[in-house]
């Protein structure tokens, strides 16, 4: 002992004593300050802790509240606890690592309200977290909106085009209607002017009565033109015995046209029916978009708060390389080995509680053999079970979670959008989800199961709306009421970021099937309805027609008769090319009379 | 104050003309020279300066060698790092690290770093050289040294303001 110097040695350990003590009494508020430093530093959001107490001897950590903000949304809580009880490994401190070999949190909650902003007062702008796959505007979650477009327009579009004006048979009933009545006058005028003639020739032989003899040579001028004139008449004449074939004629257009009408509407009775994948997109893309948005941020909070793979093989010596050769395999600073957590988690309008482990939990996840494991479970009257796996452990980073819910309750959501937007009606469903991430590599599926489910039509139809659109948003109503269950599985792939799904639902397939049948069905009454309304308005036209034909034929061949008459007679005189005393004796007496 | 500022210069006259054996200074020096080449920031470098200071050994020798061994131990680090590299992945000895680094407080050692390893092998494999040659010195040299050196002032001066500080004068 007299190798030392003992004026040295024991001012110094005296001076270590006071540190010990100091340390000893002191630690707790430097515990707090190192934690709720380190808290902040790592989340990026304000770390409250209520109160911590230490034990070195026993290696205890007994926390207070806690509240942890949320850095995205500064006004909630990424997680709150009421407390929890930590055991230190102190053997291992003495080894150069921090090592909490279990522990437990309870009261947990997550997405709680703050009443003060979590906002720390310096935010780096350029974090990763801005990579937030969820923020507002990103193309994907656009396209999923973009997706509830209105596919009600294409139907909307046949049931109101204009099928009568694209029909043959009342164009032909109006060409007869428009060519019949010049038909009637010209017939008319003819008959007049034939008359006109006939009365001017009477007047011209009742000037030659008076001097018969003087009139010879005019009489004999008048043959000609009193054949002509008989000649036209037996032409007119002729012309309206031929009526009732034009008729004939007529009637045959009307029966092609109608033949051909009938083709027309037939067609038209073919409509491409609704896809019902396409239709489970529309309706359902929208909501899975939101859906796997909240997803989605939580698995990016989540990585987030991960600790980097990149920190494998720790560097922090400026001189030289550490070597770990405690082992095979070298141990992580801080490890967290296990932590029995306790909360509640509100689903729906329900609050439920859970309990949980997490395990092996490190800041050098790489120097461990396991993944990050999270195992909650349901334990009120809504189970569940969520299975949270961070694996850092391989070269690639690979994240796990499966969640399986047979009673999920679900709000009210909007389906779809545009004229035929739908509500699906609260009530519950069993989910099953499992999302694999593979560095930012997607992969996955989400099942939800809806036993009973009830769908309705939002906008309901106005009395703008033409009675086809009505009646075949009730017949769509009618079909939704016949939906009793509702099966989707989305298949994920993609990345992180940029995420692609593909929705297989039998909630398409059902309201295609009744769409198309209740659209079909329509479309026939709309026809046939149709077909006997043309047909029977054409028929209508057409003996019409042939009344007015057939009364017009009698009264030009009366007047033609009248004329015929006139003419006869003076045929009679001028039948022979030469007229002779006694005939123009005759029929100057005939005249007479 | 004045007593504080000209400390090191008491020192090193004192580390040149004190009574103290050859055998106190070349420890003191072989220890300066062990505690200048590691590292420091580790367990290893302090309590290798610890031991300079606690033990009975030349003191201002040692610090003198602190000094000049640390600038002489960062030229020294490649060496150094490719010595404890091969020590440090030789096969046999690994259960030898992996039951020391399991020790309590082991770890704060820094003794799993390639260059304080190294220059903790290189300042072994000196010490004994440096030993030896320190003693010489303190045998041989030191007398002469010290007559040659007290017939200058500032040396007696020095060397008195010291011995009055050991014994409370402060100046």
């Amino acid at each position: 002992m007299k190798h030392f110097r003992w004026k040295y040695v024991l001012p110094r350990l005296a001076i270590v004593l006071t540190i010990i003590l100091s340390t000893y009494f002191g630690l707790d508020p430097l515990l707090h300050w190192a934690i709720v430093a380190g808290g902040e530093s790592a989340v990026g959001a304000k770390f409250e802790l209520a109160s911590l107490r230490s034990s070195l001897a026993q290696g205890k950590l007994e926390l207070g509240s806690l509240q942890i903000a949320n850095p995205r949304s500064p006004w909630r809580n990424l997680l709150q606890a009421e407390g929890g009880l930590l055991q230190i490994d102190s053997q291992a401190l003495l080894n150069r690592r921090l090592v909490i070999s279990e522990g437990s949190l309870h009261g947990l909650e997550w997405n709680t309200e703050r009443s003060t902003s979590g906002a720390l007062i310096e935010q780096n702008t350029n974090s990763a977290d801005n990579r937030d796959p969820s923020a507002k505007g990103a193309p994907w979650l656009e396209s999923g909106r973009q997706m509830g477009a209105d596919w009600f327009g294409d139907v909307r579009a046949r049931l109101e085009q204009d099928l009568v004006g694209q029909l043959e048979t009342p164009r032909v009933v109006q060409d007869l209607q428009d060519r019949w009545p010049p038909q009637v006058a010209e017939m008319r005028n003819r008959i007049d002017s034939l008359r006109a003639q006939s009365e001017q020739l009477q007047g011209q032989l009742k000037a030659a009565k008076k001097n018969p003899l003087r009139s010879l040579e005019q009489l004999q001028q008048l043959a000609q033109p009193i054949q002509d004139m008989q000649q036209q008449l037996l032409a007119v004449q002729q012309q309206l015995n031929q009526w009732p074939e034009q008729a004939k004629l007529d009637r045959q257009a009307m029966e092609v046209a109608r033949t051909h009408d009938q083709q027309f509407l037939r067609e038209s009775l073919h409509v491409d029916g609704l896809d019902g994948q396409q239709l489970s997109d529309q309706l359902l893309g929208p909501l899975v978009a939101e859906r796997l948005q909240t997803i989605l941020r939580w698995v990016h909070t989540v990585r987030s708060l991960a600790p980097n793979r990149a920190i494998r093989v720790e560097s922090d010596s400026v001189r030289g390389v550490n070597v770990h050769y405690l082992g095979p395999q070298p141990q992580p600073r801080i490890h967290l080995r296990q932590l029995a957590l306790s909360g509640s988690v509100r689903l729906g309008a329900t609050s439920t509680d859970w309990i949980g482990k997490l395990t092996d939990v490190s800041n050098q996840p790489a120097l461990l053999n396991h993944p990050t494991r999270l195992h909650m479970q349901g334990v009120g009257p809504m189970p569940f079970q969520v299975d949270l796996s961070l694996d850092r452990t391989g070269t690639l980073a690979r994240d796990e979670i499966t969640i399986e819910c047979p009673n999920l309750p679900l709000p009210s959501s909007t389906l779809g959008g545009g004229t035929l937007t739908m509500q699906l009606l609260p009530g519950k469903t069993g989910l099953q989800l499992h999302l694999t991430l593979t560095e930012d590599q997607l992969a996955g599926q989400i099942v939800l199961m809806q036993p009973s489910v009830q769908i309705q039509r939002l906008n309901r139809s106005t009395s703008t709306e033409k009675p086809a659109m009505v009646k075949l948003a009730q017949l769509v109503e009618q079909s939704l009421a016949q939906i009793e269950q509702l099966e989707t599985t989305i298949k994920l792939s993609g990345t992180l970021d940029q995420p692609q799904w593909k929705i297989e639902s039998n909630l398409g397939p059902q309201i295609a099937q009744g769409t198309n049948r209740a659209l079909q069905q329509l479309l026939q009454q709309q026809v046939i309805a149709l077909q006997e309304s043309i047909g029977k308005q054409a028929q209508q036209r057409l003996t019409q027609l042939a009344e007015q034909r057939e009364k017009a034929q009698r009264k030009l061949l009366a007047r033609l008769g009248e004329n015929r008459h006139l003419v006869e007679q003076l045929a009679q005189l001028g039948g022979g090319k030469e007229v002779t005393i006694p005939k123009l004796g005759k029929w100057l007496d005939a005249l007479q009379r | 104050m004045v007593s504080l500022l000209l400390r090191p210069l008491r020192q090193l006259s004192l580390a040149l003309v004190a009574n103290e054996s050859p055998r106190q200074v070349a420890w003191g020096f072989t220890l300066g020279m062990l505690a200048g080449l590691v590292p420091k920031g580790n367990l290893l470098a302090m309590v290798l300066f610890m031991l300079l200071c606690a033990l009975r050994v030349n003191k201002p020798a040692g610090l003198l060698a602190l000094g000049l061994f640390s600038l002489v131990g960062i030229g020294l680090d490649p060496l150094a790092h490719a010595i404890g590299s091969l020590l440090l992945t030789w096969e046999p000895a690994r259960p030898l690290y992996a039951w020391w680094y399991s020790l309590p407080l082991a770890p704060w050692s820094g003794l799993n770093n390639t260059v304080v390893l190294g220059q903790l092998a290189i300042g072994l494999y000196l010490a004994y050289p440096i030993y030896h040659i320190t003693t010489l010195f303190a045998t041989k040299l030191q007398p002469r040294a010290i007559a040659w050196l007290q017939r200058y002032r500032a040396i007696r001066w020095l060397t008195g303001l010291e011995l009055g500080a050991r014994i409370g004068i402060d100046g």
